[in-house]
């Protein structure tokens, strides 16, 4: 079946069975960033942002999503937001593996869009059941929060 | 050949391509993308299925609404009993597209909501293209044929000891998964309202031991506590039978509920 999509900032046509996982869909729509890990939803490799939230693209039947904005973390490597991330978690000692970036990543961005500043608690609640391949849960929590330092200053700059 | 998906725009086209398609089933997130139905139709994207309104004693919701846009209500505003029940399902990954419709929803296995929406005493809300009725969620089993779920009505409870277990392997949900709800209310160094709620394999909600215990003077006493433990032992196994049940959720329950009892002590 034909799936209209916005993936990337393109319109595009995705061509698959309703029930087929948006994330072999993806994968072979050339988005290599998304992954398959668990098949759970937990590791956080095939994590998307789906209208402008994290999803697991494993647990996504591609039929859903018509009329949805995909982004893949090939595309959101070009964003303000990800280099915000990337110098918070240089910052913490972070190097992340490739595994697991799309999940890391985009979890710190569903946190640094918070309307009010997230406790330290609740940052590590919602990242807690990542792949802890590479970094431990406290340097990964540490970095989203310099992340959060130094997004928010670019914005009182800006 | 894959599965075959439909589309509504809103509730009242659901509900007419449910009576022209036959064997349609409505899912919600559809994060169980492994036992999809071969004809269905999600919720995703129906705005008028996807409402928060709150309300002074309540607050309806909609089937569609994802368990990230509950927890965004904020702590304050949602019965801690629920709040904490929200945040131990998966993660906020998952919770960004599984919906409480969903949840309530699923078919031979109740998940992780059910129990604590039994304890509140949530009413469900059913639509087909002529009638609405209301059913409460204690005796839901299966959304009646040609009908949605339109609503969930949670009432706003705030209980002086409310205790949320989710019991069997995290992250995942097996024969093993189950859900345990307490909430205790007192007045005057007695129990006012007591409501206790156990779902997974089955459900398990009685009226009888509720009222068995309602009424007892604070602190419970050793003795007291001996005799919930058997009322409730004796209504437990009524409602649950050896095909349902494994003995060690059966003792995992009877160590809740003693647990429970406890904190009254």
């Amino acid at each position: 079946m034909k799936i209209p999509v916005t993936l990337n900032g393109t319109k595009t046509i995705l061509d698959a069975h309703a029930d087929e996982s948006l994330m072999k869909v993806l994968h072979k729509n050339g988005c290599p960033s998304v992954k398959s890990g668990c098949s759970s939803g937990f590791c956080g490799t095939c994590t998307i942002l789906l209208d402008d939230k994290p999803a697991a693209s494993c647990k996504i039947p591609a039929g859903i999503v018509r009329n949805c904005d995909i982004v893949t973390l090939d595309y959101f490597t070009k964003t303000e937001e990800y280099s915000n991330i990337m110098a918070g978690f240089q910052k913490a000692g972070i190097k992340l593996c490739g595994y697991c970036t799309a999940g890391k990543v985009f979890s710190a961005y569903q946190i640094l869009k918070m309307p009010k500043m997230p406790t330290r608690q609740e940052i590590t609640d919602c990242v807690k059941a990542l792949s802890p391949c590479c970094t431990d849960l406290e340097t990964l929590v540490n970095g989203i929060i310099y992340a959060i330092q130094i997004s928010n200053k670019r914005l009182k700059r800006g | 050949m894959g599965k075959t998906i439909l589309y509504a725009k809103n509730a009242a086209e659901l509900i007419k391509i449910l009576n022209n398609n036959p064997g349609t089933k409505v899912v919600g997130g559809c994060n169980r993308i492994e036992s999809l139905p071969e004809k269905f139709i999600s919720t995703h994207g129906i705005k008028d299925l996807s409402h928060i309104s709150r309300h002074e004693r309540y607050i309806d919701v909609g089937p569609g609404t994802t368990l990230s846009e509950l927890l965004a209500i904020g702590q304050t505003h949602l019965p801690p009993i629920l709040y904490e029940a929200l945040n131990c399902i998966a993660n906020p990954i998952i919770r960004n597209t599984a919906t409480i419709g969903g949840n309530i929803c699923s078919e031979n296995h109740k998940l992780t909501l059910f129990a604590p929406l039994m304890a509140l005493d949530a009413k469900l809300e059913f639509k087909n293209q002529t009638e609405t009725h209301t059913e409460n969620i204690r005796n839901f089993k299966a959304v009646p044929e040609g009908f949605i779920l339109s609503n969930i009505r949670i009432p706003l409870v705030d209980a002086e000891l409310s205790i949320f277990r989710r019991v069997g392997p995290e992250h995942t949900i097996t024969q093993q998964s189950a859900s345990f709800a307490f909430l205790a209310d007192t007045e005057k160094n007695s129990l006012l309202n007591v409501h206790l709620a156990f779902a997974g394999p089955f459900t398990f909600h009685s009226k009888e031991f509720e009222n068995f215990m309602s009424g007892r003077r604070l602190p419970l006493s050793q003795k007291d506590i001996s005799q919930l433990e058997e009322a409730v032992a004796e209504q437990f196994q009524k409602a649950a039978t050896d095909q349902m049940i494994t003995d060690v959720m059966r003792q995992q329950f009877f160590n809740l509920a003693r647990y429970s009892f406890e904190q009254l002590t």
